[in-house]
């Protein structure tokens, strides 16, 4: 139907519905992109949360390692074990080669 | 389409409109209600129903020591606690729960149903809090949380581990079971090691699942680390020579400090009896004492090189010079110095070397008795050690002015005064440090600190640590002290225990103090065995061995060059 066929009040009417059709999908989009920001928050907000409990059981694993470290080596485990697992003895002085560092070794 | 139909659709148009608008103008004014008129009581509704705030506990600093080795950590764990007016309509749900928390059912049964809500009891307020058991590790506390079971609850805490256990039990302490530092470095650097829990208030769902953060009410702040000074190696070997001692001689007590003689850092620090900070049943008094900060005693003859030097400095005494301590008696006002034989003339070097009391009776009194309680003011033995430490005590130290040629000469070798451990060994490095007086630090340094004072000169302090080499030589009181291919000077002390009234005859304290090597001071070590109870007490004997076997492992572990040919 061309423009021309209907009465001026008529096209100024239809003017102001297009207005009105543009508004209300804007505040249709709107509405939209709160519940999706909403929503995004949400799973943020869920996977900090779930972030934070993988922290704690990672620290627990963390200080598990440390304490299993810890007591493999501590002097007491490395001492039984270079004694008995490696036949290992203390030197005594006599025994004991000393290297000196000589004047201008660093040079070479 | 005629402009009649068009005409009255528009009628028709503008009666859906007005409707609308009605309809929207009704939902403003609604939205206005519930967002102005109401918000703050169905925000605070709406809090109440969906907004819980959400504890993040805050883990404890770590203590290591100065290789990088772990001293003590905190590991996450969990507190499982219920809410007993939740839980009495359906006690029963509870049994799995304590099944897997190995708790007997009867007793906890019993305790939950015990505190329900009584209806005649108007008076008390219901409690709403029970631990069924606390520190639990973490899979057993997410099992608990799956089991879903209305009131109960699991609460993130955390733990205190101790690695190294017995071994550095008396110097880093242990903490309760609120984590709160309750002996050693945890008490004293509580505010240091402990963070500020955090608080976050956020809205879970029905299922109980964090669904939206709502505000942080508190910022977590986890606990600072901190680094000793302590060589976990030498502490092991140092814990390991006292317990060995301690078994040996059948002793009291005993405990050992270890000094770095360049930095004046703490190298080691053990006491015995000993306990397991991981195992709160050994927490007794007697084994959580600190014999090495705690105790006073009276330094004996380890004190003899002190007045030595002071008097070589003073130049009141020559190094070559001949004292007469024949016939091993001397008297002083009333009462008699004495030595244990007869040990004739004998030079300063001999006096040292046979730790007469009669020489060194004889060179104290050439001293002004306000230079000598000089002396050991300077070298801090009225004063605490400027550490800190949980339980140290400072030394008992009479004033000059009301000092008799008695007390002059008893002071000499070491009787009439008290000093903790910690300030003997402080003393030593004194004479380790060419007679500068250095302070201590439990913490690592990268630099050496400033001395506080020269207590005597660098020549003196020299002079008698040559003197103190021939007593872990042959002939010395402590030969057992040697440790193969390095220059020792040592220091050898037997004190007769105070009792009830006067010295007692059959209870000891034997110490020992060392500066190795003698030439090049690297460290320190004092000893103490209190009460050995198997016959033989001579420090020379008790203490000296524990010298000897530490060191022997720590020149090594320092990679120090042996300085003397065997």
């Amino acid at each position: 139907m061309s423009n021309s066929l209907l009465k001026p009040e008529v096209r100024a009417w239809l003017g102001r519905g297009l207005f009105i059709v543009m508004l209300a999908l804007i505040v249709l989009v709107e509405a939209w992109g709160v519940v999706m920001l909403q929503q995004q928050l949400r799973d943020t907000a869920a996977a900090y949360a779930h972030l934070l409990k993988q922290q704690r059981q990672a620290q627990a694993q963390w200080t598990r390692l440390v304490l299993e470290y810890e007591h493999l080596s501590s002097p007491v485990i490395l001492e039984k074990r270079a004694r008995h697992e490696l036949g290992m003895a203390y030197r005594p002085p006599a025994q004991t080669i000393t290297l000196y560092r000589r004047a201008g070794d660093d040079a070479e | 389409m005629t402009l009649n139909k068009l005409k009255v659709l528009l009628r028709r148009e503008h009666w859906v409109l007005a409707g609308v608008l009605i309809v929207a103008l009704l939902v403003v004014a609604r939205a206005w209600f519930v967002q102005v008129e109401e918000s703050d009581f169905l925000r605070k509704q709406a809090q109440v129903r969906h907004v819980r705030v959400l504890e993040l506990p805050a883990s404890r600093g770590v203590i290591y020591d100065r290789n990088g080795q772990v001293l003590a950590l905190s590991t996450p764990v969990a507190d499982v606690w219920v809410d007993p007016q939740q839980v009495c309509p359906q006690v029963d749900a509870l049994r799995p729960v304590v099944n897997v928390l190995h708790r007997n059912w009867t007793v906890v049964r019993k305790q939950v149903l015990g505190l329900c809500r009584n209806r005649d009891d108007s008076k008390h307020k219901p409690a709403r809090f029970m631990y069924l058991k606390r520190q639990v590790i973490p899979d057993v506390a997410e099992r608990i949380q799956t089991m879903r079971v209305p009131g109960l609850y699991v609460t993130p805490t955390y733990k205190r581990y101790y690695p190294q256990a017995e071994v550095t039990a008396h110097l880093v302490g242990f903490t309760n079971i609120d984590d709160v530092g309750q002996a050693g470095l945890e008490k004293v650097f509580d505010h240091w090691l402990r963070g500020a829990p955090g608080q976050i208030r956020v809205i879970k769902d029905l299922k109980g699942q964090v669904v939206e953060f709502y505000d942080t009410v508190r910022p977590l702040k986890p606990g600072k680390d901190m680094v000793l000074a302590l060589d976990e190696r030498i502490q092991y070997f140092t814990y390991r020579a006292l317990k060995k001692a301690m078994i040996q001689h059948q002793a009291r007590a005993a405990a050992a400090i270890v000094l770095d003689a360049h930095t004046g850092e703490i190298l080691a620090l053990a006491s015995q009896p000993g306990y397991n900070p991981n195992d709160r049943s050994q927490m007794t008094p007697q084994r959580t004492r600190n014999h090495a900060v705690s105790d006073l005693i009276e330094p004996g003859s380890t004190i003899k090189p002190f007045v030595m030097a002071k008097a070589l400095d003073m130049g009141v005494v020559q190094p070559g010079e001949e004292i007469d301590t024949s016939p091993g008696r001397f008297k002083v006002g009333d009462r008699i110095v004495r030595d244990d034989h007869n040990k004739g003339v004998l030079t300063p070097t001999g006096i040292i070397k046979h730790s007469s009391n009669v020489g060194i009776s004889k060179i104290a009194l050439r001293l002004h008795p306000k230079e000598e309680w000089r002396l050991f003011h300077q070298l801090g033995f009225d004063r605490d050690s400027g550490l800190f430490l949980h339980g140290e005590v400072m030394g008992k130290l009479k004033t000059a002015d009301i000092w008799t040629p008695v007390d002059q000469a008893w002071a000499a070798f070491g009787y009439g005064f008290q000093v903790s451990l910690l300030q003997l060994a402080r003393a030593y490095l004194v004479l380790a440090h060419d007679g500068a007086a250095l302070p201590l630090s439990l913490f690592k340094r990268d630099a050496p600190p400033k001395a506080e004072a020269q207590v005597f000169s660098p020549e003196a302090a020299r002079t008698v640590r040559m003197m103190m080499e021939q007593v872990t030589q042959k002939g010395g009181t402590a030969p057992a002290a040697h440790v193969p291919g390095f220059s020792v000077a040592g220091k050898t002390g037997t004190v007769h225990k105070s009792g009830g009234r006067g010295y007692t005859l059959d209870r000891y304290r034997s110490l020992f103090a060392g500066i190795i090597p003698a030439d090049h001071p690297d460290m320190v070590m004092v000893i103490m065995v209190d009460e050995p109870s198997r016959g033989i007490y001579y420090g020379g004997q008790v203490a000296a061995p524990i010298f000897s076997e530490v060191m022997r492992q720590a020149v090594r572990l320092r990679n120090l060059v042996p300085d003397r040919s065997e």
